[in-house]
């Protein structure tokens, strides 16, 4: 039988993955786009300098923890926002069964952090990676979630090679240094575009993930990980962290509180105001219909659904860094099982 | 207003045909290699003639009904042959509530003519439009989706996977014959139907989803109509092209004629050469059967008429609920 040997979850924000210069400049470009709240108060660079060294060491340990475990197979969730998958026919829940999938490490642009007419970056291997897919165990997902009721969409092909597999799925091997060597299942949960999954159903999808991944006919190790968030609204107007939803969250980190996780997201209303069409167009990816938080902190329904997987037990919360210039509150965090 | 009325239909190619060489011609394409059941002899010009005439009295009545019924939208239950999508983002669930209108071809007589006419070569001839209701389908999915459904959004009209027959023909083909005018706007649901393996909704699930849209339903101010199409048994180009499981399509007539839709949950509950494929389709039946059963329990489907015809390869079936909220008769 298999089995799950570990949860990880992580943020997969690109100034994770950026020099403090160019933190400095994305403070510089978004101060002049009215993209900060007046709560943030811009780092100074040696406190900038402080964050790039605790993200790190948060890597750091996220990194020897996964290489103790050594697991077969990664499970991830993660979602897309409009690599893959565009507003023709945009999955709620979508599993990759394919042999294998390539994509940019970290961006396909040269770049700051920050929207920008940046160069782009050649499919080299210094910026492009293959990572192969666990089609079997994808397949037998895809089949018995289906069974249980989850209206699953199925890719066993990227439909935009070119562009090439979302960050979401492509960061966390980044970070995680994996050689781009692991097998991995990518299951997508949309995060942006209204509306979205209540984080219950994603609670659930994870639970039903485990039960079928501890009655699979295969002697694997299985590590299940939860790519993005915690708070951020990149490229909205006047950004900030709200830092009860990431101390909210972190509780459950802490605790194993799946459950509770996901009913506090779900209590959640994303603020935005009917009348102001920009704040509309923010709070719902685009598509004019709010039912959940979304944007990058909606990326909260990937830890979500890997912690349900291990709900009930405490987690290690690596740091929690919230980086202002961004802004968003990003976290690591694992189990050890 | 709630749901108001519920119809289901096949929409086999032959239907849309006229004459026995048409019938003949799309017997051909559709038997594939298979070799064929000795009731194929009975299906002489005669045969096909009166098939063609019960074609055009049961779209008729359906499409008499539905206009009686006065509604102002259409709720299309639908499935999709690598028209809309492929194997890079297949969805289970998928509505489509955007802007532009659905624009593709039927192919009402096509097949007639000797050589058989291409519908995408003479959209003057073939081309249908659609509207599209994008207020309800925004209902739909923003309620679907808080009830646990994972429906695929869009409101983009999908990048055409088969460019030249660009829209699922499950739409574009009977549509034009059952809407009272074609703008009667409509809202498609697309179901996924003739994929021969285990991850498709099974027949428990159809059933929720037509409960589901029922609720949403209930309390919004248009007259809204549900409308199945697809199936029923066949396996066009398949292993059992030209046999017909009538047994199975008359007990689940007889579910629907019954008032027991409940039971039509198991269909899909097991794997079945009889059940997949084409037959697969008759996903499309069991929202309507579920929507119409919870907003009046019990409430049974009239047989517009069901006959098995071999040369099509389907046993064709139609039927048509009562209808719920009469429609206000003009003083």
């Amino acid at each position: 039988m298999a089995r799950i040997s570990t949860v990880v979850c992580t943020s997969h924000s690109p100034f994770l993955f950026s020099p403090v210069e160019q933190w400095e400049l994305t403070a510089t470009l978004r101060g002049q786009k009215d993209a900060y709240a007046a709560s943030i108060v811009q780092e100074t660079r040696p406190e900038m300098d402080a964050k790039r060294e605790r993200v790190n060491a948060a890597a750091a340990v996220l990194r020897d923890h996964l290489r103790a475990v050594n697991p077969d197979v990664l499970v991830i969730y993660g979602d897309d926002q409009q690599e893959q998958f565009h507003v023709d026919n945009f999955p709620a829940l979508c599993i990759y069964t394919g042999t294998d999938f390539s994509g940019f490490k970290v961006n396909p642009k040269d770049g700051p952090p920050v929207g920008g007419d940046w160069p782009l970056r050649p499919r080299t291997p210094e910026h492009w990676a293959t990572v192969p897919g666990s089609p079997k165990l994808a397949k037998s997902l895809l089949a018995d979630l289906t069974q249980r009721g989850f209206d699953m969409a199925f890719s066993s092909k990227l439909a935009d090679p070119e562009r090439g597999m979302g960050h979401a799925f492509m960061r966390p091997h980044t970070l995680l240094e994996t050689n781009y060597a692991i097998p991995t299942v990518p299951i997508w949960i949309n995060c942006y575009l209204g509306p979205q999954p209540t984080a219950t159903r994603c609670y659930d999808l994870g639970r039903t993930v485990r039960e079928l991944i501890e009655t699979y006919d295969e002697d694997l190790s299985v590590a299940i990980v939860g790519s993005g968030g915690l708070w951020h609204t990149p490229g909205a107007a006047k950004s900030y962290i709200d830092e009860e939803f990431d101390a909210k969250v972190l509780v459950g980190v802490k605790s194993g509180a799946a459950r509770e996780m996901a009913t506090y997201f779900d209590s959640r209303r994303p603020q935005w105001d009917p009348s102001n069409e920009r704040s509309v167009r923010e709070a719902s990816g685009g598509t004019g219909v709010i039912t959940g938080l979304g944007s990058g902190t909606g990326e909260t329904r990937n830890w979500i659904a890997a912690i349900a997987a291990v709900e009930g037990r405490p987690g290690t919360l690596v740091d929690y860094i919230p980086i202002n210039a961004s802004p968003i509150g990003t976290a690591f965090a694992y189990w050890k099982l | 207003m709630p749901i108001v009325f519920g119809m289901a239909s096949s929409h086999a190619p032959s239907l849309f045909a006229q004459t026995y060489e048409g019938w003949q011609r799309l017997w051909g394409r559709f038997r594939g290699t298979t070799p064929q059941p000795p009731e194929i002899e009975n299906e002489g010009p005669e045969a096909i003639a009166d098939f063609v005439a019960r074609t055009a009295v049961a779209f008729a009545t359906l499409k008499r009904e539905l206009t009686a019924a006065k509604p102002d939208v259409v709720i299309v239950l639908a499935g999709d042959q690598n028209e809309w999508f492929d194997d890079a983002n297949l969805p289970n669930l998928m509505i489509y509530a955007g802007d532009d209108d659905i624009v593709g071809f039927h192919n009402f007589g096509a097949d007639d003519h000797d050589p058989p006419l291409a519908p995408w070569d003479h959209p003057d001839r073939f081309g249908v439009r659609l509207r599209v209701d994008r207020a309800l389908g925004d209902r739909l999915l923003d309620g679907l989706v808080r009830e646990g459904f994972d429906v695929a959004i869009s409101r983009r009209v999908p990048v055409h996977q088969a460019p030249r027959r660009k829209v699922p023909h499950a739409l574009v083909r009977p549509l034009p014959l059952v809407l009272p005018n074609l703008d009667v706007p409509i809202v498609p649901v697309m179901m996924k139907t003739v994929e021969r393996s285990p991850a498709i909704l099974t027949g428990d699930r159809c059933l929720e989803l037509g409960r589901a849209l029922e609720a949403i339903c209930r309390d919004l101010p248009q007259r809204i109509a549900l409308y199945g199409s697809g199936g029923m048994s066949h396996d066009p180009s398949g292993p059992l092209a030209g046999w017909v499981d009538e047994p199975l399509d008359r007990w689940f007539i007889e579910q629907l004629t019954a008032g027991t839709p409940a039971e039509l949950g198991a269909l899909y509950s097991f794997r079945s050469l009889a059940t997949e494929s084409g037959a697969g389709e008759l996903r499309t039946w069991l929202p309507v059967a579920a929507a119409l059963d919870a907003a009046r329990p019990g409430i049974r489907a009239t047989l517009v008429d069901y006959f098995v015809a071999r040369k099509s390869t389907v046993g064709n079936g139609w039927v048509t609920w009562p209808e719920l909220v009469p429609a206000a008769v003009p003083a």
